[in-house]
This record gives structure tokens, C-alpha cells and sequence, in this order.
């Protein structure tokens, strides 16, 4: 195991504050958690911004980490929450989308299979225009994992509201998609 | 159960679009995370944990070396008092009826055999507290009045034993023609602690009973082997005081206090009083 060895050594030296040691833990999974940090945000300097704070709580709390699961995603969950923090920042603006989303019609069905023919910068493009409730359910519970108790008590809200913002994010996404397709046709 | 499966498909098609999603940061970002680390205040606890455990040691060594010892805290034992207290309880002649003495019968040497002779140590206080520690002063009690009745106890009465073994020897020796002598020769050193009392008492014996010549003789060598022997292992003990250590410390602590003590003799304000005083 000398990956494990290695990371334990880099571990502990960035646990005694050595520059190098946190340098180079930063560029082992810098690209991969801005890439979950792109995710959450709208640009790409709010989620380099969002990068910047993870790793500063990273560096700072390394003492807490067990070892008890992977270190990537310890500091996964760490850019997560830090992304959730920062649109708590700025709730207001998006409670008023939210609501806005939420007076609007129903979308038709559409193909789950679709969003396999689009690379990760046409799903990206697709998902950012979902109001951010909804977003920010189906990016956690569909892609990162989290469960819908843990998505309640992160946003602060009902499970059974973390149920219905996932349906309808679902049901948003396919109807943008046929949007797109059919803008596309036309 | 057909849209459970579409929204299954949905999510994995997700998770497989963003599992290898990657973006290279800017370089500002991790200028932003130096500049916020070098700000945070270090807990720098590397250098003070390897100096902590010696610095702990030495404190340790030095407040456990300052400290009085277990020893000193011990209470001292009680000085003894510097002379033999002997008591001598025997009914004085005032005590006794006048004529008890001239009017006891001859006794044959068989009746000095001290067993016969009540003579109990009385229990002095210190015995008292702690019986193992070894009793210098005997109080010898005269027996009962009806136990007194026998004319050698004012004679053994009044001699000071020294010590509980000789008495516990005078009490495991049979009757024999021996015995005084080794009386004698124990109590060697008790001699001098007679009181003038039994001296005259002792002088007095022969006018008043002719038959007590064996212990008169036997007084006689117990005088001699006395002058022989001299006084010197009867001499009090002095011993070295000890409740006091205590408070002169010990090593360089006791060092620097009888410095400071022999200074302030020397230069302090006592002696600089008494220099100014007018010597008549």
C-alpha cells in the first residue's frame, strides 16, 4: 500500500502545518473538487471561491479526520456543505425563484435516457437553468449521495419537500431537454 | 414502478456524466488558501512538547527535593529526660510501721529470691502511648501492705533497676546462693542512683538486723563493681536534637539557612544592640 503510506505521510506532515505537504495535498484533489463545486455554483469563480473556503476548513480541521472512510470523500462533503453555505448566503433571492418555479406548470415527461447522449457540459448547462431548490436536491440526492433526511437537515427543510423539489427537478430537467431538442429541430 | 426505474436512470445518468468531471483550478485559489492559513494564528505545539516533559521533570525533581521528606515529617521521638528518674516507692520508715524492719525475723538468702518480692513496674505514661519503645524510667511500686510485710523489700525496692530484662531476670532466676552476685552485677550501673535514703537505710542494716549480712555483702560488691566500672554507662544520653530538622531544611536548602541564620548572628540587629551597650 504505498499510495495509503504516502497519503498518511502527506497527512501528517500537513497536519504540522507544512506548506509543501498542503500544497501538494491541494493538487491531488483540487481539480476533482472544483469539478463538484462547479456543480453547486453558478460560475466558475463562485465555485473557485467555494474551492478556496473547503480547503481553508480542510487545512484547519485535519486533526479531525479518523481515517474512518476515504479522505476524498471527507473533503467532498466538506465542498458540499461549504457550496450549500454559500447559497444559504444569498437565500432570499433564490426563495424567490423557487417560488416562482414552484406557481409554474408541470413539464411533460420525457426520455430518461436522453441525458446520456449530452456530455458534462451540456447536463451542466441544463441543470443550471433549474431553479436553485430544486438544483440543489437532485444534485445532492442524485449525484453526491445524500439521502433525504440528510438533504432536510442541510437546506433546513421537509423531507417531504425534499421529496417534491427532487420530482419536480427530475421532471424540469427532462423538459428543458425536449426544449432544447426541439429549439434544436426548429 | 415504471417511473421509479425512469427516475433510477435519471440519477445514474447523472452520477456517470459528472463522475470524472474535473476542472483545473487557477492559481489565484491556492494564493487565496496560503494567504488565509498564514493569516489563522499557529499552534506551534511541536517545540514546547518536546520541552515539556524535561521542563516537567525538572520541576518535579526540584519542588520533591525542596519538599520535607517523609522522615522529617515524622514527629519526632520525645526527648527522654536527661536523668534516670528513679523513684524509689518503697514505704519510707514514716510510711512503714517503725518497728517493721527490727522486728522482721531473720530471713534466710532463699528470701531475697525476687519472686517472692512483688515488685511491679508501674506503667509510666510514654509506656502507655507506645509500649514498644523501651522504657527508661521505672517507677517501682511498693507491693500491698500486706505483701510489704517481708523486711527485704524497702532494700530491693529502692534499688533502681534499669531496665525490664533484669527485672524479668530476677524473675526467671531460681533461689541460689548466685543470685545476688548477678543481681549485682546487673545493676551494676545502678548503683550511683541510690537514694540517701537507702544508703542509710543500708547502713542501718547491720545494727538493726544482724542477719541480713548476705545482702550487705552483697551491697558491698555491688559499691565496688560500681567503682570499677564507673559512671559512664549511666550517663544520660544526649542525643541529637531532631524535632527541629525540619524547619532547617535539607541539602542546599539547610546550607543556605545556616548561612543566613550564622549572618544574622553575627550582623544582626541584636548584637549590633548589644555592641552599643556600655559594658560595667
Amino acid at each position: 500500500m504505498p499510495a495509503s503510506s504516502d497519503l498518511a505521510a502527506l497527512l501528517a506532515r500537513c497536519a504540522r502545518h507544512e506548506p509543501a505537504a498542503q500544497r501538494a495535498l491541494y493538487a491531488r484533489y483540487a481539480g476533482r473538487m472544483l469539478g463538484v463545486a462547479r456543480r453547486y455554483a453558478h460560475t466558475l469563480s463562485e465555485a473557485e471561491d467555494i474551492l478556496q473556503d473547503a480547503f481553508v476548513k480542510v487545512f484547519t480541521h485535519l486533526n479531525e479526520f479518523r481515517a474512518e472512510g476515504s479522505l476524498e470523500g471527507w473533503i467532498r462533503r466538506i465542498v458540499v456543505t461549504t457550496a450549500i453555505n454559500h447559497w444559504q448566503s444569498g437565500k432570499l433571492r433564490r426563495q424567490m425563484q423557487s417560488a416562482s418555479f414552484d406557481e409554474a406548470p408541470d413539464p411533460p415527461a420525457a426520455d430518461a435516457s436522453a441525458l446520456d447522449r449530452l456530455n458534462v457540459v451540456e447536463v451542466l448547462a441544463l441543470i443550471e437553468q433549474l431553479p436553485d431548490g430544486c438544483r440543489l436536491v437532485l444534485l445532492l440526492y442524485a449525484v453526491d449521495g445524500y439521502s433525504h433526511r440528510e438533504i432536510s437537515e442541510l437546506l433546513n427543510i421537509q423531507e417531504s419537500t425534499s421529496k417534491a423539489q427532487l420530482s419536480k427537478a427530475r421532471k424540469q430537467l427532462l423538459h428543458l431537454y425536449q426544449q432544447q431538442n426541439n429549439y434544436i429541430r426548429l | 414502478m415504471i417511473q421509479e426505474t425512469e427516475d433510477d436512470r435519471l440519477d445514474q445518468s447523472l452520477r456517470d456524466t459528472f463522475s470524472d468531471f474535473d476542472l483545473p483550478p487557477s492559481g489565484h485559489v491556492w494564493s487565496g488558501i496560503e494567504g488565509h492559513l498564514s493569516t489563522m494564528p499557529r499552534t506551534s505545539w511541536s517545540v514546547p512538547r518536546v520541552l515539556l516533559l524535561p521542563v516537567v521533570g525538572l520541576i518535579g525533581v526540584t519542588v520533591g527535593w525542596l519538599m520535607p521528606r517523609p522522615e522529617a515529617l515524622r514527629p519526632a521521638p520525645q526527648p527522654r529526660p536527661a536523668t534516670q528518674k528513679t523513684v524509689a516507692v518503697a514505704a519510707s520508715e514514716s510510711l512503714l510501721p517503725g518497728g517493721l524492719v527490727a522486728q522482721a525475723a531473720p530471713v534466710a538468702p532463699s528470701a531475697l529470691n525476687p519472686a517472692a518480692v512483688a515488685v511491679r513496674p508501674v506503667r509510666s505514661p510514654s509506656s502507655s502511648i507506645s509500649p514498644a519503645l523501651p522504657r527508661r524510667g521505672t517507677v517501682f511500686q511498693l507491693p500491698a501492705s500486706g505483701e510489704a510485710a517481708t523486711p527485704i523489700e524497702p532494700v530491693v525496692a529502692r534499688l533502681a533497676l534499669p531496665d525490664q530484662d533484669v527485672l524479668r531476670a530476677l524473675e526467671t532466676t531460681g533461689p541460689s546462693s548466685a543470685m545476688p552476685d548477678r543481681l549485682f552485677s546487673g545493676l551494676s550501673g545502678a548503683t550511683p542512683q541510690l537514694s540517701v535514703e537507702s544508703e542509710a537505710s543500708i547502713q542501718e542494716l547491720p545494727s538493726a538486723t544482724a542477719a541480713f549480712s548476705p545482702i550487705r555483702s552483697s551491697v558491698n560488691s555491688l559499691e565496688q563493681s560500681a567503682k570499677g566500672e564507673g559512671l559512664r554507662e549511666w550517663r544520660p544520653e544526649y542525643r541529637v536534637p531532631t524535632h527541629r530538622l525540619a524547619e532547617r531544611g535539607r541539602g542546599l536548602w539547610r546550607v543556605r539557612n545556616t548561612i543566613a541564620k550564622q549572618w544574622q548572628h553575627l550582623f544582626g540587629p541584636r548584637r549590633s544592640r548589644l555592641a552599643t551597650q556600655s559594658r560595667f
